[in-house]
């Protein structure tokens, strides 16, 4: 049996005239999963989609077996912690997230209990009987993060998850995330922040305009976009020589010395035999005192399919 | 040199809480444009900080200095350099943004002509030319982070204290956000103040960074230096079969520890040449993927400072101690 | 051929004074508010009056030209302290209503959209902000009031001669000084009404109402209690005692002018305080 999967079929929605997303394509398998894109690429829409709150145009989806079109199971399975408020005033937290339990159907102590066990994940039990209205930030980043894990999902739609959090409490969600995915469950959430999708994230989607621009895991993706050659940043004492023996090989494309001569970037069609031709060129007594390849992050992606395209 | 900031166990009540307490540090370089990086988790004062340097709130005990003024006697004076940012929204929504910016430029001392030059300038300079003249609420929010970017610099201040500023931007405006920071920095000689939580962003753009945790300065360190490392830690990602590198580093008196993925950390001992690491990895077949100094990131530094993480990787070298290192 | 670099410069020149600096706000305003139809409508209406009080004291010296009209008349034809006080409650309503149209845009745009750290994160204090946002409001309100009060009085000075200024100079002092207070009022309530009040349209029905309801309560209370003291509760009537007085207006049963004084006085002194709790660069909460 395959792994159960997130799929949009050829799928399009529309407001009115404004787009929201454009005969869009997809199949996400569990794990954690980012979505990268500029504001109003069509991020939020992919995610009122799938957690069935609208219907698309055209086009079918299908979470995990379920479909949108039979919302009382789907919401079962699905949580969803939107990028802004949406608590209603004068709840403490304690309340939005025991509430929302309850409308699963849950008893009241049952909820209560899995309501405190939410908090005490996102860290937010001391301050769960405070009213939603008075807290900070990254303290309702973190009451919408456990409304939306309470009922234990197996799809966790994250609009925006990490901002405004701090740095440990972003690396404990991360934890958290990763522990989900373990777990076989899919973690979807959207970012702007590249370096963290680089690092936490199994696969990635890339979106603009409403059209999906790549998607798959961060190494593949940049594999498959051949017109570009490869970059790395190498840092070394003499740098003008190893520059031109270097140029003397057919698989580099350009080299571009840094302004201050110890170092250069390279582009290459080959990334193997570079990294073998600096292995000699280190042998043979230049020094080469680092390696850091500039384009294979999500950020490179992202400028070179995204990028000035807008 | 004289700093640009200077706290004086400084401490600020509110209410009956003490947020700041006791806080003593000089930041900063005069007439150098540096910037500063301010960390901390939530709750730990930055803001708290940031507004009593702005006059916002009275020092309980101790002063606080910026460009040798005092921030709480003389004001005014030291208004007059600052340029501030803040971290939520703040505009005035039926101005245009040259009236705005003209407004802003205006208040803070320069003449009227002068004011509506530097509004356009400014405008065009962060990217906002051709959205200049419609007004300020119709603006999107990496628009309005722009504009109140344009603000903060408008009036030509020494010191730029900028809370939070790429927050909710795209990775693009980002980018941008960063390039204009460095650039106020390196090219007009700004000194610049920078509260983020994305440790990314303070290590790119910072020299010097401040960690506060509930109320105390926990750490101060000068991250060029950090950079300027110590060439014994390596960081290596190579392909290939690695199983039996770590046999083999230990062999030559070097430790290593690898996070999977051909990912390593390794410290060579002082008298292992560069030289002979690459010997060592051509003899295993091993091609090198990426190879980076690192000590400590400022992460790391971070979570040690706050007391996540007992010790860091830079820590036991510094003994001078040869073990295995890595995340506690 | 030239290839020119320009980009952002920092400014490195000299700094205005804080008083140039202060007038930012108010240049800005007028700017805004001078645009504004209804602004010029109510402007030029509020000068009809003054013109036919100018007209009035042309009158008053040319008595031939009523030489057929009989004796009556000439009774009422003097330029006296009774004449300047009907002059000053006509156009104190016209100020009230300026207030009420102007007052509402001046404060809430800026918490609307907390733009107030930005401003006190620039030279000036609170106090200088608001005011600077007085002085708007004064501004136009002087050009309704005292500015035409002073023309009418300098035409009746210059008609009647020398002997009648030294006998009467507290005339034109009391049209200055009775008119001063009651801007100043009235600017601290469009403000008060302007800083909590986010809806123009509201907070201008605020400002007038203040007038009408406090007039309203006052006469309630009176009539209830039977105190006359009570009409001292309705700002208008007190600041209308209090320039009766000036004047040399003989005064009708009812709170003299320094227990009107006093009101007012108490009024303002709420009325700063309100709007001091709300310009607050950032907010405490303990």
């Amino acid at each position: 049996m395959s792994a159960p999967e997130v799929i949009f079929d050829d799928v399009s929605k529309f407001y009115g005239e404004i787009l929201g997303v454009n005969r869009v394509t997809l199949r996400i398998p569990p794990g954690i999963t980012s979505m990268v894109g500029p504001n109003g690429s069509g991020k939020t829409t992919l995610m009122n989609l799938m957690t069935g709150l609208i219907q698309p145009d055209r086009g079918s989806i299908n979470v995990r077996g379920l479909s949108p079109l039979d919302p009382e199971k789907l919401m079962r399975i699905t949580g969803y912690a939107t990028q802004y408020d949406a608590a209603p005033r004068g709840t403490t937290g304690f309340q939005f997230v025991s509430a929302g339990l309850e409308l699963y159907g849950h008893s009241r102590a049952e909820a209560a209990r899995l309501a405190w066990k939410a908090l005490e994940i996102v860290g937010m039990t001391e301050a769960a009987r405070r009213k939603v209205a008075a807290y900070s930030k990254g303290m309702r980043q973190r009451i919408r993060l456990a409304h939306a894990i309470a009922h234990e999902p197996e799809v966790l739609v994250l609009d925006e998850p990490l901002n405004g959090l701090d740095p440990l409490v972003r690396a404990e969600t991360i934890v958290l995330f990763r522990r989900f995915a373990n777990e076989g469950r899919h973690v979807i959430l959207s970012s702007h922040v590249l370096q963290e999708v680089d690092v936490i994230s199994d696969q990635v989607i890339l979106i603009a305009n409403g059209m999906i621009a790549a998607e798959g895991e961060i190494r593949t993706v940049r594999e498959e976009i051949h017109e570009r050659p490869s970059q790395f940043q190498v840092r070394c004492r003499d740098a003008s020589q190893v520059a031109s023996l270097l140029f003397a090989q057919d698989h580099v494309a350009e080299v571009r010395l840094h302004e201050d001569r110890k170092g250069m970037l390279v582009l290459t069609r080959n990334r193997k035999v570079l990294a073998e031709a600096l292995s000699r060129l280190a042998q043979d007594g230049h020094v080469i005192e680092s390696i850091i390849p500039a384009d294979e992050d999500v950020d490179a992606l992202y400028e070179y399919l995204i990028g000035g395209r807008q | 040199m004289s700093p640009v900031i200077e706290l004086d166990n400084l401490s600020v009540r509110l209410g009956r809480r003490e947020v700041l307490q006791g806080i003593s540090c000089r930041l900063g370089v005069s007439g150098t444009g540096r910037a500063i990086g301010l960390l901390g988790p939530n709750g730990a004062g930055k803001s708290t900080l940031i507004r009593t340097l702005l006059g916002f709130h009275r020092p309980s005990k101790g002063s606080a200095r910026i460009l040798g003024y005092d921030c709480h006697h003389c004001p005014l004076d030291a208004k007059t350099r600052i340029g501030y940012m803040p971290e939520n929204e703040a505009i005035i929504a039926n101005l245009t943004a040259v009236a705005f910016l003209r407004l802003m430029g205006e208040i803070s001392g320069l003449p009227a002509e002068v004011a509506l030059e530097k509004a356009h300038e400014v405008l065009y300079h962060v990217g906002l030319g051709e959205a200049r003249y419609r007004t300020l609420g119709t603006y999107s929010l990496g628009m309005r982070q722009m504009a109140k970017f344009a603000q903060a610099i408008v009036h030509g201040p020494e010191i730029l204290i900028l809370d939070e500023p790429t927050n909710g931007l795209d990775p693009i405006a980002r980018r941008r956000m960063l390039e204009l920071i460095r650039e106020m920095k390196e090219a007009h000689g700004m000194s610049v103040l920078l509260c983020s939580h994305l440790l990314k962003d303070v290590e790119e753009v910072c020299e010097e960074a401040v960690i506060l945790h509930e109320g105390r300065l926990v750490h101060h360190s000068d991250l060029e230096e950090e950079r300027r490392s110590n060439r014994r830690f390596v960081e290596l990602e190579v392909t290939g079969d690695d199983t039996n590198l770590d046999a083999a580093l230990r062999a030559h008196g070097a430790d290593g520890v690898t996070e999977g993925c051909g990912r390593w950390r390794i410290v060579l001992p002082p008298g292992v040449e560069f030289g002979e690491l690459w010997a060592l990895l051509a003899q295993y077949n091993l091609g090198v993927h990426k190879l980076t100094h690192r000590r400590d990131t400022l992460e790391e530094i971070f979570l040690k400072a706050v007391g996540h993480i007992r010790q860091t990787p830079g820590d036991e070298a510094r003994s001078e101690e040869v073990s295995t290192h890595g995340r506690l | 051929m030239a290839v020119y670099r320009r980009g952002y410069q920092r400014y490195q020149g000299a700094y205005t004074s804080h008083f140039t600096r202060l007038l930012a706000f108010p240049r800005f305003s007028w700017r805004r508010l001078m645009s504004q139809r209804l602004v010029d409508i109510v402007i030029i209406v509020s000068l009809f009056w003054p013109v036919a009080c100018m007209l009035f004291v042309y009158l008053c010296h040319h008595t031939e030209l009523w030489q057929g009209l009989g004796g009556g008349l000439t009774r009422i034809l003097s330029v006296n302290g009774q004449f300047f006080h009907v002059f000053m409650t006509v156009q104190s309503v016209f100020a009230v209503l300026l207030a009420a149209l102007a007052g509402p845009g001046l404060i809430a745009p800026d918490l609307a959209n907390n733009a107030l750290p930005l401003y006190f994160s620039r030279p000036i204090s609170r106090l200088d902000y608001v005011l600077a946002r007085i002085l708007v409001l004064v501004g136009m309100i002087s050009f309704v009031t005292w500015i035409p009060g002073l023309f009418v009085f300098g035409m009746q000075a210059g008609m009647a001669g020398w002997g009648w200024l030294v006998s009467n100079w507290r005339l034109g002092a009391a049209v200055f000084a009775g008119f001063a207070v009651w801007s100043l009022l009235l600017s601290l309530v469009a403000l008060a009404s302007s800083a909590y009040v986010r809806w123009r349209i509201i907070a201008g029905a605020v400002v007038l109402g203040f007038f009408f309801v406090l007039a309203g309560a006052a006469q309630m209370i009176k009539q209830v209690m039977g105190a006359d003291w009570a009409l001292a509760l309705n700002p208008g009537e007190a600041m209308s005692r209090i320039w009766k007085v000036m004047l040399g207006v003989e005064l009708d049963a009812g709170p003299g002018p320094w227990a009107c004084a006093l009101a007012l006085s108490v009024t303002a002194l709420i009325l700063c305080w309100i709007l001091e709790r709300k310009l607050r660069a950032v907010e405490v909460v303990s």
